[in-house]
């Protein structure tokens, strides 16, 4: 056996079909949208080579690419310091659930098993305006001057965007820390009890270093769906109102096929996967010494 | 024998591979439009097995009818009310006619993604034999130029009674490629007994309307429930609006072939126009994040008096997912005057609008063409549209008068045989895809007071000359 897999023929001819099957369906994909990026392809008919005005269009004349851009850092962010630290402190929490654990588990894991669409359209309703939850319960309460147009005003459009996709995401963050948590192993709780240290002590000196793996795979998981993020802000606004949502993913597509400038959306979709590998191999590099440090 | 085997197998796997990207591509949408025949993705999914299927045992057998498969692609989702449900009967009725055919339908709502899909479908050559179109610049030439569309013979249509400018509207170099099945035009939808109940008359006026919204907004009801997300519904609305400031299509028309200007006082006046109404509250708060299920639900709830729509919604008055009581109770009349105006109440915007289309390349393009040709005898469509209330045909249809029709169906016949002109195609539709989309944006902005109407006025204008130079070249 060990001849066998120490043989590198043997290894390509194992690999090869996966390689084959990953190299179709990921890397000609790109290719062919790296080829009509240089391209004025309106989507039907003929088209001919720009070489790279597109790129030089984007980085020079479109506002629109960095707001969507600077949308995606923002919902990143929001991710890394708002939703994983919450997280992390349930996942903490959960533990001490006793014969609720199991229950809160499930409770909170729910949303993310619900189809995004049903959720997306959940939250849309809520925020309605007129007829939505929120804006009732406000009336109810006697707020009704802090009623909004929830998702007709740029900053609250946004800020309720970012609410709703942290929401959606929360279950699987929850998870992946719960399962560190669960993780850390029994003798090392009693060793820290027999020396005296209380429970917040032992969580935050012990458990939340030892989580540091699991926080790296799960800020760079974040930061890259916060980047691919398409499906709940088409849902919930398709970028508007003017332009003020717009993500990267549904930039593009609104580029490609709403206004068919197909080659011009190939080429933020280039953009898109050269900044999701550069951001991955950032964190990648940035958080590999505190795991050195700690694990 | 082998290679047949082979060939089949590998085109099997290509429609099967295009219809898994393609079903992948359009699955948010296709929820959207709730599609009561069959979800567009397992649509297109089972056909490749079923048209492997019947090939071969065809082959065999010569002499019989051969089997053929069409695949019909509309805008009409709900296939039980409306022209999704005539549409359904008379595919019905024909497979029953014609053993033989089997009509697939997929359907996706609202028109937007519909007209993106197409766009995918398109660009990967997989078209569906029968397609729901449009006789607009932006969305007819493109396909027309790549060759996507099938002409239809004009000549075999002379006996249907269609209306020339029509059947012109989907004619391109004097041929046509396409079959108009409505005469759209836009007006106020009202219900009389919230009017009644609160003493409104119809209003004729700009100030008569104004007036109306204070009384509605004081007894909180929205005023007019607006589709604002899609953005189309306030084009027509301010190219009405400009005609109202100018007293002719025109204004729109010539700055949209540059013989004119979008930079006229009248562009200012209705920009202006169309944020006073906004400010006065006539679609209430958040309008412009609200679809046009949203906006229809709304009226057809009772929760809205008025409904700003195109004529194809007369169908409400037939649709028993709303109350008795608001259905018995729609009227509607024509868009106001403006004050300090030219235009008259009577000068209705109206244009051809969508149809059917068959693909050029589809292998099925005769029977796909025989099928739209029999589903347009005036016996089928024209007069079953106008018979059961949802739209009104672009052919004759007064041979089918009954005398029974309902009172929103009166009110409208009243608005299009009485309107002194018509607008014809509105500006939005002559705009390249790019341009609208800048024209749309600059339509948001303005509506979420965030433009001025002068610089709306001059953003529209730089969109329309620079759409203008794109179909010159």
């Amino acid at each position: 056996m060990h001849n066998i897999l120490g043989d590198r023929k043997t290894i390509f001819w194992l690999m090869a079909p996966g390689l084959l099957l990953f190299s179709l369906m990921i890397f000609v994909p790109i290719a062919v949208s790296f080829y009509y990026s240089l391209t004025n392809w309106a989507g039907v008919g003929d088209y001919g080579m720009v070489g790279f005005r597109n790129y030089a269009d984007i980085f020079a004349s479109d506002p629109v690419f960095w707001k969507s851009l600077l949308n995606s850092v923002l919902l990143g962010l929001g991710f890394v310091l708002v939703q994983h630290p919450f997280a992390i402190l349930v996942a903490m929490l959960v533990q001490y659930g006793g014969r609720w654990e199991k229950l809160l588990r499930v409770c909170i894991f729910i949303p993310a098993i619900i189809s995004t669409f049903v959720t997306t359209k959940l939250w849309t309703s809520i925020f309605d305006t007129q007829f939505g939850l929120l804006n009732r319960l406000l009336d109810q309460v006697g707020l009704t001057s802090w009623q909004q147009d929830w998702l007709g005003q740029p900053h609250w459009a946004i800020a309720c965007i970012v609410f709703v996709c942290m929401w959606q995401g929360f279950g699987y963050a929850f998870l992946l820390y719960y399962a560190g948590v669960k993780g850390v192993p029994k003798d090392l709780y009693e060793a820290a009890m027999l020396d005296g240290a209380s429970g917040a002590q032992l969580n935050r000196r012990i458990v939340l270093p030892l989580l540091a793996p699991v926080l790296r795979v799960n800020v760079v998981l974040a930061i890259v769906s916060a980047f691919k993020q398409m499906e709940t802000v088409y849902l919930m606004t398709s970028g508007g109102p003017a332009n003020s949502t717009q993500f990267l993913s549904t930039y593009l597509y609104s580029k490609a096929f709403r206004e068919s400038l197909y080659g011009y959306g190939n080429a933020i979709s280039v953009l898109l996967v050269v900044i999701c590998l550069a951001v991955t191999l950032v964190l990648n590099r940035a958080l590999k010494r505190e795991v050195g440090e700690y694990g | 024998m082998k290679t047949a085997t082979w060939k089949k197998a590998s085109v099997g796997m290509a429609v099967l591979a295009a219809s898994v990207s393609l079903a992948a591509c359009g699955g948010n949408n296709s929820n959207n439009g709730g599609n009561a025949a069959s979800p567009s993705g397992s649509a297109s999914a089972s056909e490749s097995p079923s048209a492997s299927a019947s090939a071969s045992p065809s082959a065999s057998a010569s002499e019989a009818p051969k089997k053929v498969t069409l695949s019909f692609f509309t805008n009409n989702s709900d296939r039980t009310v409306g022209q999704g449900k005539m549409e359904q009967d008379l595919i019905d009725a024909y497979m029953k006619e014609n053993p033989n055919v089997t009509i697939k339908v997929e359907t996706l709502s609202p028109d937007p993604q519909f007209q993106d899909k197409i766009k995918v479908y398109n660009a990967s050559n997989a078209l569906p034999d029968i397609i729901t179109s449009w006789g607009n610049t932006n969305y007819l030439q493109p396909l027309i130029a790549s060759g996507a569309l099938a002409e239809f013979n004009r000549d075999s249509l002379k006996d249907y009674g269609f209306v020339d400018a029509a059947l012109d509207g989907f004619s391109s170099d004097g041929k046509l490629y396409g079959i108009p099945r409505n005469s759209d035009f836009y007006v106020l939808y009202y219900n009389k007994k919230i009017f009644a109940d609160n003493g409104i008359q119809v209003p004729a006026t700009e100030a008569d309307l104004m007036a109306a919204i204070e009384t509605l907004k004081s007894k909180k009801i929205v005023p007019i429930a607006m589709d604002g997300r899609d953005t189309w519904t306030s084009g027509i609305w301010l190219d009405t609006l400009i005609q109202r400031a100018s007293g002719t299509w025109d204004t729109s028309k010539k700055a949209m072939d540059r013989t004119g200007s979008f930079k006229d006082p009248a562009v200012v006046k209705a920009a202006g126009d169309m944020q006073k109404w906004i400010k006065a509250g006539a679609f209430g708060n958040g309008f412009l994040n609200q679809d046009y299920g949203a906006a229809r639900n709304m009226f057809g709830q009772g929760k809205a008096a008025m409904y700003m729509m195109g004529q194809w919604e007369m169908g409400m008055a037939s649709d028993e997912n709303f109350p008795k009581e608001i259905r018995d109770n729609i009227g509607a009349f024509p868009f106001p005057t403006s004050e300090g105006g030219q235009g008259k109440a009577t000068d209705l915007p109206a244009w051809f609008g969508g149809g059917y289309s068959v693909s050029a390349k589809s292998p099925n393009k005769d029977e796909a063409i025989k099928f739209l040709e029999w589903m347009f005898k005036p016996d089928n469509w024209a007069k079953g549209v106008w018979q059961n209330g949802i739209t009104f045909p672009a052919q004759k249809y007064d041979q089918f008068m009954t005398g029974n029709e309902t009172s929103v169906q009166k009110d409208l016949s009243a608005i299009f045989n009485g309107a002194t002109s018509y607008s014809g195609t509105v500006a939005q539709d002559k705009f390249t895809s790019d341009t609208q989309k800048t024209f749309y944006d600059s339509i948001q902005q303005l509506e979420g007071n965030r433009m001025k109407p002068e610089d709306f006025a001059n953003v529209i204008d730089d969109a329309a000359d620079k759409s203008a130079k794109a179909q010159a070249k």
